[in-house]
C-alpha cells in the first residue's frame, strides 16, 4: 500500500511538468494567434520563380 | 474607380466573395489579392507574379529620415532593422504564404512573421538592401498598403497582458481543481471501500496544500476587488464570493487540521475555477479593431516641408504656422492651412463620411485630414497639427473622461444579496444555539459557503459572451460587454445622414429641364472624359448606361472651379456651375449646369442613394424608439427623408460636429438613453457622448472614430435584430438569475437544516455552475439564430 504514496507524488510531479509547459506556451504566445501557425504548416518550404534561382 | 460598378466577385483561388480591386491574370481568372494569385500560380507552375519591377518609392521617402524611423522600428543593430507593421489588407490564408515567403519576393527582406488576427507582420529586414521606404513601396504593390498611422498602441500591451494574466490564474485553478478532484473522491466512497488511515490523512493534507495556490493566486482578485468597492462604499459581487471562498477555505483547514473530516476543498477550487472559466469567456476582443482612437492615427507622420523649392522630410509635430508644405496626390494633409498652388479636389471623407471630393481653390481654406485627389498640392501651414480642427473634435472635455460605467444587473442585485446572506447566517446560527448548540457554528459557516453566487456570477459574463460572438459572426462588433448591456436601455436612435443612411460609394444623378437628346448625351460623356473632376466621372458613369458613339470635340477648354467649355460641330457647349453659364443658382445642392449654345438646357442633380434597406429598417425602428437625424448637409434632401422616416422624426439639417454633441447631450439630459450612429470623424464627439456610439463601415475598416461599436454596412439591415436581441439578452441573464436563486434556496435549506456534507456541496457547486452557463449559451445561440438567420433568409 505505501507504494500508493510515492507513486502519487510522482503523478503529481508528472501533471505538474505539464501545468508548466501550458504556462510557458500562453507565455511564449501560442495563444495570441490562432490563424497563421495552422496556415504556416503547410507552406512549402521553397517557392518556384521563373528566375529559376534555386536556393542552396 | 468610386464609381465603378461593384458586385461580388468570387476569387478563383480562395473562394471567397470579394468586392472591390481585382487582381486578374490573362486567363481571366480574378483573384481577390496578389497572394492568392501568386499561390494560384505557383500551383499551376511558377509564378511570374513574383518578378517585382522596380518600385518608386518616394511616396514612402519620409521613412527613411532617422527621427521618423526611430518611432517605427522596434529593434535596430547595424543593418539589420525590425518592425512591426499594420497591413490591414491581410484577409486570408495566402496572404500569410506571400508576406511570409516575402525573402523569395526580395533578398533584402530576411523574415517576416505574421499575426493574422491582429493584421500586422513583424518584418526582419537589411535596411541595406532594401530601406524601409522600399519595403513600404513592395508591400504596397502586391496589394497590402502599409499603415504606419496606427502604430504601436499602448492600450494594446496592457490589454494582453492582462489576458494572458487570465490565463495563467485559469490554467493553475484548473490542474489544482483536477488534481483535488480525484483525491476527494475515495472519501465519498469511503463506506464501500476499506479506507487506510493514514492515506486518508495523506490525501486530506495534500488538499488543503493543493488549496493555497488556487486561494493566493487564481482568487486573487476577488479578495482585491472587494477590498476596492467596500472602500468605494459598494457591495458588489465579489464580496458574497470572497466571504464564501474565505468561509470554505476556513471551514475545510479546521476539519482537516483537527482530523474531523476532508473539508470542501474540491468545492472551492472548482468555484474558483467557474469563476475564471466565465470571466475569460466574456473577455472576447476583436483585436483588429482599436475601438480607441485619437486624431493622431487619422494623421499622416510626416509631411513634406518646401523651403526655397528644396524638399525635406519633417515630422508633423514640428510644423510651425507659416511653413509650406507639399501634400501629393493621395496623401493625407496633416494640419489646417492655406491652399497655395491653384485648384485642388480634395476627400474628406475620412472627416465627413461624404466620399464626393470638393473642390478647393487657391487662397482658401483647407482641414487636416483631408486626402488631396488631384495632382500635388502646396499648402501654407495655418497652425500646428494639435491645433487642427479635426484634434480640436478630440480635445473636447469629453474625450478626456472615461464614458461612465452603468450598474450591472449582477451589481444590482448583489446589493441586497450579501446583507441577506447575513440576515440569513446569523438567524440560522442563533435559532441553532437554541437546538444544538455545538452546530450553531457550523451551520453558520455552511451558510455562507452554499450562498457563494457562483451561479449567479457566471450569468451575466456568459450570456454577454455568447451574444458577443453571436453579434460578432453577423457583422456586428462590440467593444466589451458593457456595450451590450447599454444596447439594451436604448429608446433614443439618432442617425447621422451622409454614409450612415446614405451609401458611401455611389452617387446618383437626376436630369432636371428639357427633355436631352440622346446624342447630345453623347458629346457631354465625351468631354467629361477629359476632364479630372470628380463629378464628370460621375456624370460619365451615368451616362455609360445610354449609348456610346465615338465623337470628336474640340476647343475643349477647362476654367478650374468652373466648367468646362466645348465644341462639336457647330455646336458649343458649357458644362459647370450655375454662374459659369451666366445663371442664378438656383438648385441649393450639388448640380452640374448644361447649356448649349448659349441655352441653359437644364442641370444634373447629384444626390445620395439611401441605403436600400432603409425603410424596412425605420419602419422597424419606428415603433420601438424615438428616431432623429442629424445632417451636416443642407437640407437638399429633406422630402426624400421624411417619406422614409414619416412625420415623427425629427430631421434636422446643418449641423456641426460641436451641436450633434450638444444635441445629444440635451437629449441625456432630459433622461433619456442614446444609441448614435455615424460614420465620420465629425461624428466623433457624438459617438462619445451618446451612451452607445456606434461607427458604420464599409470594407475599409482602417478608419472609424473612436466608439463603442462597429457595424458592417452590410449589416445595417440587422440593426433592429440586434437591437431586439440585446433586450432578449436582458431576459435571459434575468432567468439564469432565477435558476442560479433556485439553487441557492436548495443549498440553503441543507445548510439550515445542518445537513451540509463535503458532497452535497461538492455535487450542487458545479452542477449549478454548468447548469446556468449551459442556459445561458444555448439560449443566446438560438435566440441569435432566430433573428438573424430568419432575417438573412429574407434579404
Amino acid at each position: 500500500m505505501s507504494a500508493i504514496y510515492i507513486l502519487i507524488i510522482i503523478s503529481f510531479l508528472v501533471a505538474l511538468g505539464f501545468l508548466i509547459a501550458f504556462l510557458w506556451s500562453i507565455k511564449s504566445g501560442q495563444y495570441d494567434d490562432d490563424y497563421s501557425p495552422s496556415v504556416r504548416m503547410l507552406m512549402e518550404d521553397q517557392i518556384k520563380t521563373t528566375k529559376g534561382s534555386k536556393k542552396p | 474607380m468610386s464609381n465603378k460598378v461593384e458586385s461580388l466577385t468570387e476569387c478563383s483561388h480562395c473562394h471567397q466573395p470579394f468586392k472591390g480591386k481585382t487582381y486578374s491574370d490573362n486567363l481571366g481568372h480574378e483573384f481577390c489579392c496578389f497572394g492568392c494569385k501568386v499561390v494560384f500560380e505557383l500551383v499551376e507552375g511558377e509564378s511570374e507574379s513574383l518578378l517585382i519591377p522596380d518600385l518608386d518609392s518616394a511616396t514612402y521617402a519620409y521613412l527613411d529620415s532617422p527621427d521618423i524611423k526611430a518611432k517605427l522600428l522596434i529593434f535596430q543593430n547595424g543593418n539589420t532593422e525590425k518592425i512591426n507593421i499594420h497591413l490591414p489588407q491581410i484577409h486570408c490564408s495566402s496572404c500569410i504564404f506571400l508576406l511570409e515567403n516575402l525573402f523569395e519576393v526580395h533578398q533584402g527582406v530576411l523574415q517576416v512573421t505574421v499575426h493574422f488576427s491582429r493584421k500586422r507582420a513583424e518584418i526582419l529586414y537589411d535596411a541595406e538592401k532594401i530601406p524601409l521606404s522600399q519595403l513600404a513601396a513592395l508591400l504596397k504593390h502586391i496589394g497590402y498598403p502599409p499603415n504606419f498611422e496606427e502604430q504601436r498602441d499602448e492600450n494594446e500591451k496592457a490589454n494582453k497582458k492582462s489576458q494572458s494574466k487570465l490565463l495563467f490564474q485559469l490554467g493553475v485553478a484548473g490542474f489544482f481543481f483536477g488534481n483535488t478532484m480525484l483525491l476527494a473522491l475515495p472519501e465519498y466512497l469511503q463506506s464501500t471501500i476499506l479506507y487506510d488511515r493514514g492515506l486518508l490523512y495523506f490525501f486530506r493534507y495534500l488538499m488543503l496544500a493543493f488549496s493555497f495556490p488556487v486561494l493566493i493566486y487564481s482568487a486573487r482578485e476577488y479578495f482585491t476587488n472587494s477590498i476596492a468597492s467596500l472602500k468605494a462604499g459598494v457591495l458588489s459581487i465579489d464580496l458574497p464570493i470572497s466571504i464564501g471562498i474565505i468561509a470554505l477555505f476556513a471551514q475545510s483547514s479546521y476539519e482537516v487540521l483537527s482530523g474531523i473530516g476532508p473539508g470542501y476543498f474540491d468545492s472551492l477550487c472548482g468555484l474558483v475555477f467557474f469563476l475564471l472559466v466565465g470571466k475569460w469567456y466574456q473577455q472576447k476582443t476583436y483585436e483588429n479593431f482599436s475601438f480607441d482612437k485619437d486624431y493622431k492615427s487619422f494623421l499622416p507622420l510626416a509631411a513634406t516641408l518646401l523651403i526655397n523649392k528644396d524638399e525635406s522630410i519633417i515630422a508633423i509635430e514640428n510644423l510651425k504656422k507659416g511653413d509650406f508644405i507639399i501634400v501629393r496626390k493621395g496623401e493625407l494633409i496633416p494640419c489646417d492651412g492655406f491652399l497655395i498652388s491653384d485648384e485642388s479636389l480634395i476627400d474628406y471623407s475620412y472627416i465627413t463620411g461624404e466620399s464626393q471630393a470638393v473642390s478647393k481653390e487657391k487662397k482658401e481654406q483647407i482641414y487636416a485630414g483631408g486626402k488631396i485627389e488631384s495632382s500635388s498640392a502646396i499648402i501654407e501651414v495655418s497652425s500646428r497639427s494639435t491645433q487642427s480642427y479635426l484634434s480640436s473634435l478630440w480635445s473636447k472635455d469629453i474625450f478626456k473622461k472615461e464614458k461612465k460605467k452603468s450598474k450591472t444587473f449582477t451589481d444590482k442585485i448583489s446589493q441586497y444579496f450579501t446583507p441577506a446572506i447575513f440576515v440569513l447566517a446569523i438567524t440560522g446560527a442563533v435559532a441553532w444555539y437554541f437546538i444544538d448548540p455545538q452546530k450553531s457554528i457550523s451551520v453558520f459557516i455552511s451558510v455562507l459557503i452554499v450562498a457563494c453566487p457562483c451561479a449567479l456570477a457566471l450569468a451575466e459574463p456568459f450570456t454577454s459572451g455568447s451574444f458577443m460572438r453571436w453579434f460578432g459572426r453577423f457583422g456586428f462588433y462590440l467593444k466589451d460587454a458593457q456595450v451590450l448591456q447599454k444596447l439594451s436601455q436604448i429608446n433614443d436612435v439618432i442617425f447621422d445622414k451622409t454614409g450612415t443612411l446614405t451609401e458611401q460609394s455611389t452617387v446618383k444623378l437626376k436630369w432636371t429641364g428639357k427633355a436631352i437628346e440622346d446624342e447630345d448625351l453623347n458629346k457631354i460623356y465625351h468631354a467629361a472624359q477629359q476632364t479630372q473632376h470628380p463629378l464628370a466621372r460621375s456624370l460619365q458613369s451615368y451616362i455609360q448606361d445610354q449609348n456610346q458613339k465615338e465623337i470628336k470635340i474640340h476647343a475643349f477648354q477647362e476654367s478650374p472651379g468652373q466648367g468646362i467649355y466645348f465644341e462639336v460641330g457647330d455646336d458649343q457647349f458649357k458644362l459647370g456651375k450655375a454662374s459659369f453659364m451666366g445663371e442664378e443658382k438656383v438648385f441649393n445642392g450639388t448640380a452640374v449646369f448644361v447649356s448649349k449654345n448659349d441655352y441653359v438646357l437644364g442641370y444634373f442633380s447629384f444626390y445620395h442613394q439611401m441605403r436600400k434597406e432603409l425603410p424596412e429598417v425605420i419602419a422597424d425602428l419606428e415603433t420601438k424608439f424615438k428616431l432623429n437625424v442629424l445632417s451636416g448637409d443642407t437640407d437638399q434632401e429633406r422630402a426624400q427623408l421624411e417619406s422614409i422616416f414619416g412625420k415623427n422624426t425629427a430631421l434636422h439639417f446643418e449641423q456641426e460636429p460641436a451641436d450633434k454633441l450638444e444635441f445629444i447631450e440635451n437629449h441625456q439630459k432630459s433622461g433619456d438613453s442614446c444609441l448614435m450612429i455615424g460614420d465620420g470623424l465629425n461624428d466623433a464627439g457624438a459617438l462619445k457622448q451618446s451612451d452607445v456610439g456606434i461607427s458604420l463601415c464599409e470594407e475599409n475598416v482602417n478608419y472609424f472614430p473612436a466608439c463603442d461599436a462597429l457595424l458592417k454596412a452590410e449589416s445595417f439591415k440587422n440593426l433592429p435584430s440586434f437591437l431586439n436581441l440585446s433586450l432578449k439578452s436582458k431576459k435571459i441573464v434575468h432567468r439564469a438569475f432565477a435558476l442560479s436563486l433556485a439553487y441557492n434556496i436548495l443549498g440553503l435549506t441543507f445548510a439550515l437544516g445542518g445537513f451540509l456534507s463535503p458532497l452535497v456541496s461538492a455535487l450542487l457547486m458545479p452542477i449549478s455552475s454548468i447548469s446556468v452557463i449551459l442556459f445561458t449559451t444555448f439560449s443566446a445561440q438560438y435566440l441569435s439564430l432566430k433573428e438573424l438567420s430568419r432575417k438573412a433568409k429574407i434579404s
